[in-house]
């Protein structure tokens, strides 16, 4: 049967793709756009429902229809001028549609059918069958109270006594950072190592360095492997603080499956990422960025057996990573290369959909540029140096798979195109796009539609509209010059660390704001150049408009990124996260029921159903409440932060102060031990959002936050005008 | 200037009148007043049923009176506004009309607020003034017989121009373009009178074009004669549709009717002798047939193929062609050289013909008229001389070109313009150059630098869309206006207003195949298709149901070697002897109702025959609207979903829309007065054009054909059944048949035809692949799901 039905759907596709190529005038084509588009939309709904994979699949493969379609009659049809440089720049953009689409394609395969995965297998842990696991916290420049906070959590996971062993593996301490020619940075290194050791050592915790900071992060791990010996090493970045049940919803996989190397599991964000603090604004009602990859995609590569490793939060057999000589290091992203050693050596990896840690995602603009520089060059070191198309063991969905994984990564080149394609025919009557308006109308349309509702199917609760846009136009400037050294020499670009736990004190514009100010400014001029050429060219107004309103959407992007670039200041160190509980506030006899509304490492807030008045605020205070990760009440000891009188509506903020390592261990239990915390906050913001609500949300939200960073600009102008004096003034002078 | 574009002669030599103004006779001609009157000139106008002439027109001196508006395309009066202007009208006159009399019956209305003493208007003939009238505000109507010396007459085209001063002040200085400056000429009771007879005298080859050339007194009427034109063989026959057609093409845009008539036992021959008396004559036959039928020696010189001119021995002033050979099968190669003889350079009676070859044995005799997908043509291709527009009321300038009939792109392909263009300084505002196509405009060029400009390879685009099968007429407009100044009298100075198109500008026509719906009357009488393709030659049977019928199909061939502009020599015209000759393929067939085949209509749903079952409509419901701007092509796809298609967007639209059956009524009937022709696919199913030409009986089919090459029905006809009445000009056009396609573009081409005609199957067959692949995908998703599952990764 298999092979029958094999040859039936090669059959039936080759159909289809003959199909695609059939050519039509523009009539024949609008009646199939309206018919194909009305289905397309009809079907939206539905497809958009969990269990209809009929559904689904019919809007998948009519959308592909429909994109592909266009595609061809792109290619066959409209790269057509007599002139020289119209053809070479209408060529560089049906280029950079042609990659667009085949990313896009190799996406729908990708997430066409995600894997649910559901509870692990039931396999008890017991001290006698329970694998040793060793949890391995690599760190090279992190902070030591960020260190603490995940440590204590490593400490506090749920396992079989004995069997489980944490390791702090300082990469900011090795000999040669301790002997470093710079006496000041000879010292910051003793005094980290110090502190790190007493810290360790306080927590119970092996503390780990080694001679030289050899191959990054992958040579740091590397060397702990040669010094430890569990079954299975759980690796867990320096702010990925794990939840008790990590080791309940990982480890049992590996008892089902010999040939298992890897369970990868989600890395839940607490904080926003610069787009969103700057300029999105939704963290607690929208999806965030990264939760489109571990939500969805991670659940599409696993179905085809292609999950990967992501570097932190996740469990591997010790076993089968030796037999590839541990993480490596060719590339810049060892996580990624690694996983696919292994999955070309025949193991197998698992995708847990349970978000089992909690990280930080990059403070500032420049952070998240460097993570996705970092990100870019080594996704494409990888498909220049290993290319998944021919590496050796894979088989032909994981190569497509991996394929889908580097080359998304390119996206900055076709992302610039688009952003200066409309400029080439406004600004310097380039004709880069050799159709009417009416083909544009029943070609172009319904290929773009279908990209948006075939983005809406697969990524339905995850992904809002234009966000993606948004990221990439973000992250193109700067990456496509990463790349560029990357396809100049690929073995070039070396490892550098995200800086996290850094904290946003005070606003202020990007010092990568430059470019973008050059790009916005191009597609203003690009706008009144089309205007112009609106108003005295009367027998292209139609075209002149699409090419317009294409440089109108680019606007909307760069107006956005604009908002990005005003970095806002953040009010907490530590993120505070919404919480529901019941809470009891004790002094002695006193106890005044409250209600925990959010929570912090550094404290809490709650809203107090009572008079405060007979609080004694030099005595000591505590907070009584469950601690869900716990299974138990834990008492803390707190103190009324501020002036201590409650808002109108009866907010109190307290300010946590352990006294011991119990309290200390209970308060990360309260804040980051349960899953089911982070579970539920994900559900409350991963939800469908009718398309055009979320377009209005997010184009209200673009010129917000560029009103806002223009007017920032503005306020600096006329302080530093004020400080200054006017030219010629005695101030000047 | 409202009608000044039907009134111009642009410079492309391809003049408006042309088209069918300059029929030396139309129906309506009155007899003139002050010269000799005869009631039946020419004659060749004869509406379905004429009966023949009884005397020779032009033997004895003959007398014409044609309205101004018969030389021109546009319709309504003549304006000429402004503080001058000039409107010039071409009326031919053939080489052979000795012309005796010619004057000029002038009525127009002028302006009253005119100044008598400084406001005439004068009458020029070929560029000399003869008449000078006062344009007198108290006497605003004026009707004035003029007199024209003959002798300014000269063969071909002849410029009758009316010029006009006019001012409504002559103390101050004036507004040129004032609005009460004007004159209407009413060309409907403006006349052209003119009287002559026929030359006669030295007769040689050379003149052949002359002879039978158009204008006023050309040959628009010729007899064929032949030995046996009842059981003519094939020989004879070619002959006499290559001879047919070779005159048919010296006559260019003029109709010409064909006789045929045998001179041989007459009892049960075709006789058109009597219907056309006192015609031209030509005879087909070889030395042995003709011995006592051609005066003189001239049989006696024949060696091989041969032509000769003789006068005709019973009509002062005809001519009598001989075409003839040493044996039948010469006889084509003679008739063939018929139509070369344009410049005829052997200045004698006779000459025998030894060979014909065309230069590019690939193309057939006249492709070069129309234009190739993906080539470039320079203006001067096309004869256009550079030329300079001057003043604010500058004459347009229009180039003319013949496209392919079947010419099929893509949707965005277009014919580029490279125009090499140059405007001088000091232009005012509203200084343009309109672009037209087909009367429809297309871009302008803003003449908006002061100091003048001049323009390389000005590219204009135009999409293949706007252009119709076979002749396109692209037309430059100017609009200049001085520059704007103070001076109240600065305005009367536009003459220093110039620009200049170069004939080096340049057409470009874009890749294109040939593919084109059938049946299409409209596209059969614009050019021929697809009995004519060019570069790719003519093939068809021309089929006669009856010999009598001969003269009728040799008049058809003859207008479609005009239409087409070239020798259909692929072309055969059959006289079956048993009605049960098989029609098929690619066919024109000439029978009365009775006579056609019992099973043509057989695969169609109508039919003619004893038993009709004719095509009905509602009341004014029409098949779409003329003319409509692409974006409205959609829409008429979307009705073609309950009827039959109309053309493809990227085919030329028609002015003139058939009409959509909406059922069909079989009935008993006689088709009476009525004449029709309709297009079908060949019944053995094959891609070819089977059109047919009926009416109640012989007669009426022939008068019918007569009546079906005058320009008036002619270009009426379109659809796939075209119907008129004899003595009308009307012409009733319904879209019937069921329609399929030509092509030889190669099947992409054809493909993408067939799908644009008729979407529905691929989009059926889309839908059940992409719902029969998710079936498949799903059964192998879902197998892999559960498999994933139960292994637990």
């Amino acid at each position: 049967m298999p092979v029958a039905v094999i040859a039936l759907w090669w059959g039936l596709s080759l159909c289809l793709l003959a199909l695609a190529v059939v050519p039509s005038d523009g009539d024949a084509q609008a009646i199939f756009s309206i018919i194909s588009v009305g289905a397309l939309l009809g079907l939206r709904r539905a497809a958009g429902h969990r269990g209809d994979d009929t559904a689904r699949l019919l809007t998948l493969l009519l959308g592909v229809f429909i994109s592909v379609r266009y595609l061809l009659w792109r290619l066959f049809f409209t790269l057509d001028s007599p002139h020289l440089l119209d053809l070479v720049l209408a060529s560089v953009l049906f280029a950079a549609e042609a990659y667009a689409l085949l990313v896009h394609l190799i996406g729908v395969f990708v997430n066409i059918c995600p894997l649910d995965r559901g509870r692990p297998p039931a396999r008890a842990l017991t001290p006698e069958t329970a694998p040793t696991v060793d949890v391995l916290v690599p760190s090279y420049d992190e902070d030591a109270a960020l260190l603490e906070v995940t440590l204590r959590a490593a400490k506090m996971m749920r396992y079989p006594e004995g069997r489980k062993t944490v390791y702090l593996l300082d990469d900011g301490g090795t000999a040669a950072k301790r002997s470093d020619r710079d006496p000041k940075k000879r010292a910051a290194a003793d005094d980290r190592s110090i502190v790190l050791r007493q810290l360790c050592a306080r927590l119970g915790v092996r503390y780990l360095t080694r001679p030289r900071n050899e191959h990054a992060k992958a040579g740091n791990i590397n060397s702990a492997l040669a010094r430890t010996s569990g079954e299975l090493v759980v690796v867990l970045d320096a702010d990925h603080v794990a939840t008790v049940d990590f080791l309940e919803w990982t480890v049992p996989w590996f008892a089902a499956d010999d040939k298992l190397f890897l369970v990868q599991t989600p890395h839940h964000m607490v904080n926003e990422d610069p787009v969103d603090r700057n300029m999105l604004d939704s963290f607690s009602r929208m999806p965030t960025e990264n939760e489109m990859f571990y939500l969805t995609i991670q659940r599409g590569l696993d179905y085809w057996e292609s999950a990967f490793f992501c570097g932190s939060a996740a469990v591997l057999r010790r076993a089968h990573l030796e037999r590839i000589g541990g993480l490596s290091g060719l590339s810049i992203t060892e996580d990624a290369e690694t996983a696919m050693r292994l999955h070309a050596a025949g193991f197998r990896s698992v995708y847990v959909d349970r978000p089992l840690v909690a990280g930080l995602a990059p403070e500032s603009f420049d952070a998240f540029i460097t993570q996705r520089t970092r990100w870019s060059q080594g996704m494409t070191q990888i498909l220049l140096l290993l290319n998944p198309l021919r590496m050796a063991g894979l088989r032909w969905y994981q190569r497509l798979s991996y394929l889908s994984a580097c080359t998304f990564w390119l996206f900055p080149f076709p992302r610039l195109i688009f952003l200066f394609a409309p400029l080439a025919y406004l600004l310097f009557d380039l004709e880069i796009y050799d159709a009417t308006p009416y083909e544009m109308l029943v070609y172009t349309a319904p290929h773009i539609i279908s990209s948006f509702v075939i983005m809406s199917v697969l990524y339905n609760r995850t992904r809002w509209p234009l966000i993606s846009e948004i990221y990439e136009v973000i992250q193109s400037v700067y990456t496509f010059q990463a790349l560029l050294q990357v396809f100049r020499n690929p073995r070039k670009p070396s490892f550098i660390t995200t800086p996290k736990g850094h904290v946003v004190e005070i606003e202020h514009v990007s010092p990568l704001a430059p470019a973008y100010y050059i790009i916005f400014v191009l597609i203003v001029l690009g706008l009144c150049g089309g205007l112009f050429q609106f108003y005295i060219d009367p027998a292209h107004r139609a075209y002149t408009a699409i090419v317009l309103f294409w440089n109108l959407f680019n606007l909307v992007v760069i107006l956005g990124a604009m908002g990005v670039l005003l970095e806002r200041p953040q009010r907490r160190t530590a993120p505070r996260l919404r919480f529901r509980g019941d809470g009891l506030l004790i002094q002695g006899d006193l106890q005044i029921p409250c209600a925990i509304e959010n929570l912090s490492v550094s404290g809490v807030g709650v809203r107090v159903d009572g008079d405060l008045a007979s609080v004694d605020r030099a005595a000591p205070l505590y907070l009584r409440t469950d601690v869900p990760a716990l299974g138990r009440p834990e008492t803390f000891r707190v103190a009324v932060a501020g002036n201590g009188v409650p808002g109108r509506d009866g907010y109190l903020g307290l300010r946590a102060e352990p006294v011991d390592e119990a309290g200390r261990n209970a308060l990360v239990a309260l804040m980051f031990g349960s899953s089911d915390r982070w579970q539920e906050m994900i559900h409350r913001r991963t939800r469908p959002m009718p398309f055009f609500r979320a377009v209005r949300l997010v184009l209200m939200r673009c010129l917000g936050a560029c009103r806002e960073h223009l007017a920032y600009l503005v306020r600096r102008g006329v302080r530093t005008f004020r400080r200054r004096g006017p030219a010629g003034s005695p101030a000047n002078a | 200037m409202e009608n000044r574009n039907g009134w111009i002669v642009g410079l492309s030599l391809v003049l408006l009148a042309a088209q069918g103004a300059a029929q030396p006779a139309q129906p309506g001609q009155e007899s003139g007043a002050a010269l000799p009157v005869d009631s039946r000139p020419a004659g060749q106008a004869r509406a379905v049923g004429a009966e023949p002439s009884p005397s020779a027109p032009w033997a004895d001196g003959t007398s014409l009176s044609i309205p101004l508006s018969k030389f021109a395309a546009g319709t309504g009066p003549l304006m000429l506004r402004d503080s001058e202007a000039t409107r010039d009208i071409y009326f031919p006159v053939s080489s052979r009309l000795d012309v005796s009399g010619l004057a000029l019956d002038l009525a127009l209305v002028n302006s009253i607020a005119l100044v008598p003493g400084r406001s005439v208007i004068s009458v020029r003939l070929n560029e000399a003034t003869l008449s000078q009238l006062r344009l007198d505000p108290e006497q605003p109507i004026l009707r004035a017989a003029i007199d024209l010396p003959p002798e300014l007459l000269r063969p071909g085209f002849n410029k009758l121009s009316l010029h006009v001063t006019q001012h409504y002040t002559d103390i101050h200085c004036e507004n040129p373009v004032a609005p009460e400056l004007w004159t209407e000429v009413d060309t409907s009771k403006s006349r052209l009178r003119l009287a002559g007879s026929l030359k006669t005298g030295d007769l040689s080859l050379a003149r052949l074009a002359d002879i039978f050339g158009p204008g006023i007194g050309g040959a628009s009427r010729v007899v064929i004669e032949l030995p046996d034109a009842a059981g003519a063989d094939a020989s004879h026959l070619q002959a006499a549709q290559l001879l047919a057609q070779g005159i048919a093409l010296h006559r260019d845009y003029e109709p010409v009717t064909f006789g045929v008539t045998a001179f041989g036992d007459r009892a049960s021959q075709p006789d058109d002798s009597l219907r056309f008396p006192g015609a031209d004559r030509a005879v087909i036959g070889t030395v042995d047939e003709l011995r006592g039928m051609v005066p003189g020696d001239a049989l006696d010189r024949v060696t091989g193929p041969h032509l000769a001119l003789l006068a005709a021995p019973d009509a002062p002033g005809r001519v009598m062609l001989v075409v003839t050979g040493r044996t039948a099968e010469e006889l084509p190669l003679a008739a063939t050289a018929v139509s070369m003889l344009d410049p005829g350079v052997a200045d004698s009676p006779e000459m025998t013909v030894r060979d014909i070859r065309a230069l590019d044995s690939t193309l057939p005799i006249g492709s070069r008229r129309y234009l190739s997908p993906g080539r470039r043509y320079t203006f001067a291709d096309f004869g256009f001389r550079s030329t300079s527009l001057r003043g604010s009321d500058a004459d347009p300038v229009q180039l003319t070109i013949q496209m392919p009939p079947d010419l099929y792109g893509v949707d965005n392909a277009a014919v580029t313009l490279d125009l090499d263009l140059a405007y001088g300084p000091a232009m005012g505002p509203g200084s343009v150059l309109n672009v037209f196509v087909n009367d429809v405009f297309h871009q302008g060029i803003h003449f908006d630098v002061d100091t003048g400009q001049r323009f390389d390879d000005y590219q204009v685009p135009i999409p293949l869309s706007m252009f119709a099968p076979g002749e396109n007429v692209i037309r430059f407009e100017t609009q200049m206006r001085p520059q704007e100044v103070d001076d109240e009298c600065a305005d009367a100075l536009d003459r220093y207003l110039v620009a200049t198109l170069f004939d080096t500008s340049s057409i470009t026509l874009p890749d294109a195949g040939f593919v084109a719906g059938q049946p299409d009357l409209k596209r059969f009488v614009r050019t021929g298709f697809p009995y004519y393709k060019p570069y790719r030659g003519s093939g068809a049977r021309v089929i006669v149901a009856d010999p009598s019928l001969l003269g009728a199909g040799l008049t058809l061939l003859g207008k479609l070697a005009q239409v087409s502009g070239g020798l259909l020599g692929g072309i055969q015209v059959e006289v079956p002897t048993t009605s049960a000759a098989p029609v098929a393929g690619s066919v024109i067939l000439l029978a009365p109702v009775d006579r056609l085949p019992q099973n043509l209509f057989a695969h169609v749903d109508y039919g003619l025959g004893e038993l009709q079952r004719i095509p009905y409509r509602v009341l004014g419901g029409r098949l779409g609207a003329a003319g409509d701007a692409a974006e409205g092509a959609f829409w008429r796809t979307w009705h073609s979903v309950v009827g039959p298609e109309p053309e493809p967007a990227s085919e030329p639209t028609q002015d003139d829309a058939p009409r959509r059956k909406t059922g069909v009524m079989a009935q008993e009937s006689d088709l009476g007065g009525n004449a029709v022709v309709t297009a079908i696919q060949s019944p053995d199913g094959t891609a070819a054009t089977v059109t047919v030409i009926t009416a109640a009986d012989a007669a009426t089919l022939r008068s019918a054909v007569d009546a079906m090459i005058q320009p008036a029905v002619w270009r009426n006809i379109s659809g796939d059944m075209a119907v008129w009445r004899k003595g009308e000009d009307e012409v009733t056009s319904l879209a019937v048949a069921d329609s399929f396609q030509i092509g030889e573009g190669g099947g992409t081409l054809e493909l993408r035809y067939a799908v644009s005609r008729s979407p529905w199957l691929w989009i059926a067959l889309a839908a059940v692949v992409i719902i029969l692949l998710v079936l498949v995908t799903r059964a192998l998703l879902r197998r892999r799901y559960a498999r994933r599952s139960a292994r637990g990764t």
